[in-house]
């Protein structure tokens, strides 16, 4: 009997603590949200020697490629980080790095707090950079998607340019 | 004795199991308030910028003053750039507001156009006051509906930061985000008023249109190729000789703007894969990356310039010259541009990665070049370097100066002289019209001590 009290407290009071049970954090489905730059993308004519600038920009796509394309080839990484820039020169997302990756409910990394726990961060900054460079395996494309995990249907009325590895990207 | 021991144990747990829950909980109600606030805040933000803007546009087109208008039509610009980023912050789940978002970032762009247009001493033509006067009556109706959502959301204690809530089972049980969700009426029958907004099309990076243009570089070419075809000409074009022997394992189709090929090569032995991009129509490879990784550096950076320049005039671009290179992760990245006649074409350009281990050609970029590049009729420039210089700010001191064609947005090319000039102590780019004389555009130039733009 008391036995049983002491089991069912502790239970009470993990979901109590918790909040709900602790979930999958390798996760990666987006949750399709749809997606601004100006001129600051150009930092000399026509969009050179991104490398330059500011860091800023590197450290928060490599941590969004880092949490989101792990085990993917270096090109579908490099198309990861493509993808967040071509939001943010598209009218329809936020018009800064931070704000396409910050968008409330956009990435199940950003939910879950992976893109903070991510550590090995090397090859996420090449690909990233190649991204910023200019290359775009996605040729233009706003969204990615793992299609074995759980997605928004809406997600497949998208046009699709390609599949890298596990995702597939489309405008 | 043992048994009333252990009863007390248990409720001294479940006491101290109690506690803690409620610290925790409290705790959590704290951060979610914390989190409401940022979303309520930003509610009112975008409502508050929203029913600035109707006025703006209106007190715009009123205006009889240019100076008024330019001032009018800037700060449309502003709040409409705060109130699309601040709606893109607000947590919306199945209901997709991309079209209020386009619409905000349109609006703003067009008025920001339209601001250097009255700057530059021109007037507005009838269909652009028409424009902006169909944009301040969208606008109105928007802010209505806002106006009328946040009484609503007033009246129901809407929570934003439901939105996170995920349900504990995911079969039974409500799914309480969703339903607070769908209380977003006026969100969505807006987002639906916006569909049917007609195409605009117009000198701003928001157009309609941008980002859909045909490849001109590729406009010459008829010949579809197969994809044998386009797997040969892969291994042809990353194969530079040293031993490494790529072949094409598996290609798929890209369905961008223009069909391509995406063929991946291993080097059999040789560490990293490479996935070059063919373009079906002419056979052109678009673009290539190595996957390897590159060791320490042995070679110089004037090495592998000159490893980069043997590499494209191998594969046939001729009349290019470096225009930047900077060093990052043991890697030479260098942008090449065409020169005809003297003149700097920016829009088409090269890209190419170099690694400084073997000197190997580990990425190539040909996308802006296959986009932009084109038999162009460049003008005679009407006016003298010497003319173009005494538009110039007087406090400048010009260090270099050359003519240069640049791309405008709305997808206009004009030749320029580019002026590289110091003010105290940094570098800008100044663009002068070499037929009008006018300012096209400045860039300030932020290089790394790594980093060399070649002037």
């Amino acid at each position: 009997m008391s036995r049983w009290l002491i089991a069912g407290t502790l239970f009470v009071s993990l979901v109590l603590i918790g909040g709900q049970p602790p979930f999958n954090n390798g996760q990666q489905e987006i949750f399709a949200v749809e997606m601004s730059s100006t001129e600051a993308s150009l930092p000399v004519q026509g969009g050179v020697g991104h490398p330059t600038g500011n860091k800023d920009e590197l450290h928060l796509l490599s941590r969004v490629v880092a949490a989101e394309s792990e085990g993917e080839p270096f090109e579908g990484q490099v198309a990861v980080a493509a993808v967040l820039l071509n939001r943010v020169k598209s009218p329809s997302f936020p018009n800064t790095v931070a704000g396409v990756i910050y968008q409330p409910l956009a990435f199940e990394s950003v939910l879950n707090g992976h893109i903070w726990r991510v550590s090995n961060l090397e090859a996420a900054e090449r690909a990233a950079l190649a991204a910023l460079n200019g290359w775009d395996p996605t040729y233009g494309a706003l969204f990615f998607w793992n299609p074995s995990k759980p997605v928004s249907p809406w997600i497949w009325t998208r046009r699709i340019v390609r599949t890298i590895g596990r995702h597939v990207f489309g405008l | 004795m043992v048994r009333r021991y252990k009863w007390i144990i248990a409720a001294v747990i479940l006491a101290g199991v109690v506690f803690l829950s409620y610290g925790e909980w409290n705790n959590r109600q704290r951060l979610a308030n914390a989190l409401e606030s940022n979303y309520q805040r930003d509610f009112y933000t975008v409502l508050n910028q929203v029913g600035q803007l109707e006025a703006l546009l209106g007190k715009g087109l009123v205006s009889n003053a240019p100076g008024q208008q330019v001032f009018f039509l800037t700060e449309v610009w502003g709040r409409a750039n705060t109130a699309q980023t601040t709606l893109g912050q607000l947590p919306f789940m199945e209901l997709n507001l991309a079209k209020s978002r386009k619409f905000l970032a349109q609006l703003g762009d067009y008025a920001y156009v339209m601001a250097k247009k009255v700057a530059n001493g021109e007037q507005l033509a009838i269909q652009q006051r028409e424009q902006l006067l169909a944009f301040q009556q969208d606008i109105k109706e928007y802010a209505k509906a806002l106006r009328q959502a946040e009484k609503e959301l007033h009246e129901t204690g809407y929570r934003w930061a439901v939105a996170m809530h995920k349900p504990v089972f995911k079969k039974i049980g409500t799914d309480v985000a969703q339903q607070e969700q769908d209380k977003l009426v006026g969100f969505k029958d807006m987002e639906q008023r916006f569909d049917g907004l007609p195409t605009l099309i117009y000198d701003g990076p928001f157009s309609d249109g941008v980002g859909q243009e045909e490849p001109k570089g590729l406009a010459g070419e008829q010949e579809k190729i197969t994809q044998q075809e386009a797997e040969k000409i892969a291994e042809d074009f990353v194969n530079q000789g040293g031993g490494r022997d790529y072949k094409a394992i598996r290609s798929n189709e890209i369905n961008g703007n223009f069909p391509a090929f995406g063929i991946t090569l291993d080097g059999r032995g040789n560490p990293g894969m490479i996935t070059c991009d063919v373009s079906s129509q002419g056979g052109q490879v678009l673009s290539f990356l190595n996957s390897r990784f590159v060791d320490e550096s042995r070679l110089s950076k004037e090495e592998a310039e000159e490893k980069a320049l043997a590499f494209l005039e191998a594969k046939k671009f001729s009349g290019v010259e470096q225009t930047f290179g900077v060093t990052e992760n043991n890697t030479h990245w260098l942008v090449f541009t065409v020169k005809e006649g003297g003149v700097r074409i920016y829009p088409d350009q090269l890209k190419l990665q170099v690694a400084l281990d073997d000197g190997e050609i580990i990425g190539f970029d040909g996308m802006m070049y296959f986009m932009n590049h084109q038999r162009r009729e460049l003008p005679e420039p009407k006016l003298s370097s010497k003319e173009a210089m005494s538009r110039l700010s007087p406090d400048l001191t010009v260090k270099s100066n050359r003519l240069a064609l640049i791309p405008l947005s709305g997808n206009k090319e004009v030749l320029t002289y580019e002026f590289l000039v110091e003010y105290h102590e940094e570098d800008y780019l100044v663009y002068i019209n070499a037929l009008t004389g006018d300012e096209e555009n400045i860039l300030k130039l932020i290089i790394a001590p790594e980093g060399e733009l070649t002037i």
